[in-house]
């Protein structure tokens, strides 16, 4: 039972972490997010240790599927205590490749016909 | 001359006549003194058979059959009877009140053993729905509305396997899972919330650095769930329970306070008995409307030395102290730090072998078996683990270098009713009345928020 199917227990359970909320407060946040944790910002005194480690694992630039796999939690749940640090300002969303950067659709439909044509 | 003999004759006569009289006389009255003396020591050994046979019954009476009522050991006659008779009966009477002991006991213990395993049966039950409910979220990482759903699953199992482990807690035996990583104090609480209905309204503050050793952590998240329990539903719904963690020079202390009406003194000291353990009450003392909270808890208590008392909270309601002894702690990490080498993860206590509940777990045969199978989960579930075999690329964090300073955070609104020392003597009863279950609660040292504070300084 490997993969995305293992099970990992812990005692404290998912709804004590959120206080019941599996909703996150912010939309943005998906599963390619980079999060980094403002590191002059102190850990907030009321966070639980699941937001401690959460923190401590966006140390460095980490986006959330990494960051979920770190500490062995569903993403979902991750992207709801995500969004509480992102709001409280202890987390904040490093933008990867910004959308305007990208090339436009006809530019890589010409690469892909090439590419066909090799 | 012929009437002087006949007179001295008859002179003789009379005299031998009197001597045979007096001798008759004097011979009756040795028998009857002889029949007197026999009488008065059959008398009084009848007396003393009577007084024997008497004891015997009494013994019978007064110490068998109330030991038999009241599930002991049936004491054997004691030695000073020393009439036959009354032993070889009274001896008999112990040998058949002996065997009734026995065949009760063997009942009661096959029923206990039936409680157990159907206990067992729905406690792993629960938890294989909890493990379901985890393996969807997995399939479905980004969907809200499906961690909803199996938050609300989860919670429900987690209750089911509370009430279900309770069975076996009330019948003496050990939780039917073990965890295998120690766990902070705080986390403990949580962990208990989570097994309450009204887990939102449990509010845990403090960060202690203390965490309890693998062995005791999941009787004491089990006593703690059964406090909260208590606490929740003594008090008004719209009112939050506040737990504090702490580390104390004999151990942790975990204090419950609610903010309910209380008990008066005499409900209280029963609670305070059942609860420190002091009165032990089995399956069969639960009566028609079982309460099952505190009989929980005193079973742990005796079972792995802590100690529960419930005192007036100054909040109105009661407060629970648990103290867990230092043999059962250890300091962790200040959390919000990497550790050095790689991320620090939160401690986790490895999983239960989902395929292993059906059976009572024995920590020693489930530490075996987790080692056999060398999980691969294992990794990543405490600092020291990170170390072994990290998967990811290492990053540190800079937090390390900035410990952060912890003052416990608490309502501002109950603040001091009572200097800090006076708090600290009350703590200090409780901790140190040594072996004996102390009474914390007399005097003019009532318990307060502030102890918080007070035994920081200790």
């Amino acid at each position: 039972m490997g993969g995305p199917e293992e099970y990992a227990d812990h005692p404290v359970r998912s709804y004590v972490m959120t206080d019941g909320r599996a909703h996150p407060s912010r939309n943005t946040i998906r599963p390619e997010t980079l999060l980094v944790a403002d590191p002059d910002k102190p850990v907030p005194l009321s966070a639980s240790h699941r937001q401690r480690a959460l923190l401590d694992v966006c140390g460095g630039v980490l986006s959330l599927a990494e960051a979920a796999a770190y500490l062995r939690l569903p993403v979902s749940l991750v992207v709801v205590l995500a969004s509480d640090l992102v709001d409280s300002e202890h987390l904040s969303i490093r933008c990867g490749a910004p959308r305007h950067d990208l090339p436009e659709r006809h530019v890589i439909e010409k690469v892909l016909n090439g590419l066909r044509e090799l | 001359m012929v009437w002087l003999l006949s007179g001295a004759v008859v002179t003789a006569v009379a005299a031998l006549a009197a001597s045979v009289a007096a001798w008759v006389a004097e011979r009756d009255e040795r028998r009857h003194q002889a029949e007197l003396a026999r009488l008065e020591q059959q008398h009084r050994h009848l007396e003393t058979l009577s007084d024997a046979r008497y004891a015997a019954l009494r013994h019978v009476v007064e110490q068998q059959l109330p030991a038999l009522s009241q599930d002991a050991a049936v004491p054997p006659l004691p030695e000073a009877v020393a009439d036959d008779a009354a032993t070889e009966l009274v001896g008999r009477s112990t040998a058949v009140l002996d065997d009734v002991r026995t065949g009760q006991l063997n009942k009661q213990t096959a029923v206990e053993e039936a409680v157990v395993a159907l206990g067992r049966k729905v406690q792993s039950s629960a938890h294989r729905i909890q493990e379901e409910g985890a393996r969807m979220v997995q399939r479905h990482p980004s969907d809200p509305d499906v961690l909803h759903t199996s938050m609300r699953v989860d919670h429900a199992a987690a209750q089911q396997a509370r009430q279900a482990q309770t069975l076996a807690a009330l019948c003496g035996e050990w939780p039917g899972q073990q965890w295998h990583q120690p766990l902070p104090l705080e986390d403990v609480v949580r962990a208990a919330a989570g097994r309450i209905t009204a887990y939102q309204r449990i509010e845990v503050s403090g960060d202690s650095g203390m965490a309890v050793v693998p062995r005791t952590v999941e009787p004491l998240i089990h006593l703690v769930a059964e406090l909260l329990a208590n606490a929740t539903q003594s008090s008004p719904p719209s009112t939050q329970v506040l737990v504090a963690a702490r580390r104390v020079q004999r151990g942790a202390v975990i204090e419950i306070d609610d903010c309910g009406v209380g008990l008066d003194d005499n409900r209280l000291e029963q609670a305070r008995r059942i609860a420190s353990g002091r009165r032990p009450v089995g399956l069969a003392e639960l009566g028609e409307i079982p309460q099952t909270g505190l009989p929980v808890v005193g079973s742990y208590v005796r079972r792995h030395d802590f100690r529960v008392d419930l005192t007036e909270s100054v909040y109105g309601g009661l407060r629970a102290i648990v103290l867990v002894p230092g043999d059962q702690t250890e300091t962790v990490a200040p959390t919000g730090r990497a550790a050095p080498g790689g991320p620090t993860l939160t401690q986790r206590p490895e999983t239960r072998s989902p395929r292993a509940e059906g059976t009572p777990e024995r920590s020693e045969a489930v530490t075996a078996s987790r080692k056999d199978r060398a999980d691969p989960r294992d990794d990543h579930k405490s600092p020291q683990g990170s170390e072994e075999s990290p998967k990811l690329p290492q990053r540190r964090s800079r937090r390390n270098e900035a410990p952060p300073t912890t003052p416990v955070r608490w309502p501002q609104e109950h603040e001091a009713t009572q200097t800090p020392e006076q708090a600290g003597q009350w703590m200090g009863s409780f901790l140190s009345a040594g072996g004996s279950r102390g009474t914390p609660g007399d005097g003019s040292a009532r318990p307060s928020a502030d102890t918080h504070d007070a035994s920081e300084e200790r």
